[in-house]
């Protein structure tokens, strides 16, 4: 006779708790390779703090144990909960861990470069982490925080409440950029929207938030773009068109929701650039755009409605902060010289008697890497470049490490 | 999964609980502004009125009618489950039949909106790194 089955009553019973048991031994296996692998970058402490604390939390939870504890399966609401509930935490420790994975790689001139930008925008930086999740792609930025982590925390009330006015960023790389140092001003435009999203706010100026269709939508989403470039071009130069130029000219195949065509972000590039002097930079660019074949490119669409009143009100703040990186005296020639000492391969940290500024040296780095870009000694070349860009940085930390 | 089905489990565990044992404190411990204001804004996707485009995306996919459930039957059940809710939180009593139903009602679309946050993620992010935009 075939013994009757006994209802499930406690953790070992039945799979919906040994699920969530199971989610949390997990956390356990994660908690121990956060206290052992270190997390690159200045907020790597932070974040690994971050994420230490949460799975306490998440380990100590009332909520949680309540649901072990009080197995009810033939309760489909019930069922739905733990279920939800356990997969909620395994998607935070995914998220959480890819960082260690994907931040694992990253060189280290590459986030005294980044942090160096950061700070330029601003005194008091957000966290932010940098991570290579794919090998070829164009970098992004997420507000991490917002998209990844805390949607997977929000049903725990402890670890909720603990993450409700945390912060933390992460801009994605491919290795495509991250091994070629001349590229990695193309960075500059994704650390722009973490100033823009939490020092700026040009966009909530102009756009509400709410919107009824997708078009409008795509609106705000491109205006937000040509703020990142703008604030990219305001502050550094001609540096990133140039770059955004080399590197994605024609190949665009289908016009974005997300971003302007990029004939009309490296117009607008080309036009601020005239009105900050730098004149020939201005034209090099719209000369370049013309040469590209139109079928190569997408057919001009609108501008944003509001892009010339936020281009000017990003303007005044930008000015305001006396981070606008004009055509001013003899730069262009000290640019002309550090480009040449680059292809020569000579140090730039002093030029024509004066340190080297980080700025003037990326600037440089555009001309140089055009024309060794067909030379055998490429390789080394931006190895080269990789070395002066730190050695900027070191100089720049020591300056404000020793003011004059 | 992604925030719109943790806000609506946020809701399924405070009812589940106040189902059991009655009290004000059951909803407050779950349920929070960011919550309640996200169901406030799912009613007005339905009722296609302006809402932030990460909420719209959400429910684009039930209003063009691609899913089981019906844009009305979707927004009956947020709008009864907003004022339920309203109704614990100022202290008045609810009828069980009610809590039942909106618990009923959870029960059937929090899975359904996870398989709409996988679609607004790929939507947002590209499937693969390549086919990204620009950035």
């Amino acid at each position: 006779m075939a013994r009757q089955r006994i209802p499930a009553t406690s953790a070992e019973d039945n799979i919906w708790t040994s699920r969530l048991a199971s989610s949390l031994q997990r956390s356990k296996t994660l908690e121990g390779q956060f206290q052992l692998r270190p997390i690159l970058g200045p907020y790597g402490e932070y974040y690994k703090r971050l994420i230490l604390h949460i799975i306490e939390l998440l380990q100590k939870s009332k909520y949680v144990e309540e649901l072990l504890n009080d197995p009810k399966p033939s309760d489909r609401t019930w069922i739905v909960e733990i279920s939800g509930a356990s997969a909620k935490i395994e998607a935070f420790l995914n998220q959480a861990a890819a960082l260690i994975v994907h931040g694992a790689q990253i060189p280290r001139d590459l986030l005294s470069f980044v942090g160096n930008i950061h700070r330029r925008f601003w005194d008091r930086p957000t966290p932010y982490l940098l991570a290579i999740p794919f090998i070829g792609g164009t970098p992004f930025t997420q507000d991490y925080m917002d998209l990844a982590l805390r949607p997977n925390i929000e049903l725990f009330p402890e670890p909720r409440n603990y993450a409700g006015n945390k912060d933390i960023f992460v801009i994605n790389l491919s290795s495509e950029i991250v091994d070629v140092p001349a590229n990695w001003p193309l960075l500059i435009h994704e650390t722009a929207h973490i100033v823009e999203s939490r020092e700026f706010r040009i966009l909530d100026r102009f756009y509400s938030e709410d919107n009824v269709d997708s078009d409008a939508q795509k609106e705000a989403n491109w205006a937000l773009e040509i703020i990142c470039d703008a604030i990219a071009t305001y502050c550094c130069g001609p540096i990133f068109g140039n770059r955004l130029l080399r590197k994605y000219a024609g190949m665009e195949t289908r016009q974005s929701e997300t971003h302007p065509p990029l004939r009309m972000r490296l117009q607008i590039i080309s036009e601020l650039l005239a009105k900050m002097r730098w004149t020939e930079e201005s034209q090099y660019i719209t000369t370049q755009l013309r040469k590209i074949p139109y079928g190569a490119m997408l057919v001009e669409a609108s501008r944003p409605r509001f892009t010339k009143d936020i281009l000017d009100a990003l303007q005044k703040a930008i000015e305001s902060k006396g981070l606008l990186y004009e055509l001013l005296g003899d730069r262009r020639a000290t640019i002309n010289q550090i480009a040449t000492r680059l292809k020569e391969f000579k140090p730039c940290v002093v030029v024509g008697g004066r340190t080297v500024e980080i700025l003037d040296l990326l600037n440089a780095s555009h001309y140089a890497d055009l024309d060794m870009n067909s030379k055998p000694n490429y390789g080394a070349f931006q190895s080269f470049l990789g070395d002066m860009i730190r050695l900027a940085n070191i100089n720049q930390e020591m300056h404000i490490a020793q003011p004059s | 999964m992604t925030r719109s089905s943790s806000y609506l489990l946020q809701f399924l565990a405070a009812l589940r609980r106040y189902r059991d044992r009655p009290s004000k404190d059951t909803i407050e411990r779950f349920i929070n502004e960011d919550s309640l204001r996200f169901i406030q804004s799912s009613i007005n996707a339905l009722d296609k009125k302006p809402v932030p485009y990460n909420v719209l995306i959400v429910y684009k996919k039930i209003m063009s009618e691609e899913t089981p459930i019906r844009p009305q039957e979707m927004k009956d059940g947020l709008t009864k489950l907003e004022s339920l809710v309203h109704e614990i939180r100022e202290g008045e009593r609810v009828r069980k039949d009610e809590v039942d139903t909106s618990l009923k009602f959870l029960t059937s679309v929090i899975q359904l909106m996870d398989s709409e946050a996988e679609d607004l993620g790929k939507r947002l992010y590209g499937s693969s790194a390549n086919s990204r935009d620009i950035s």
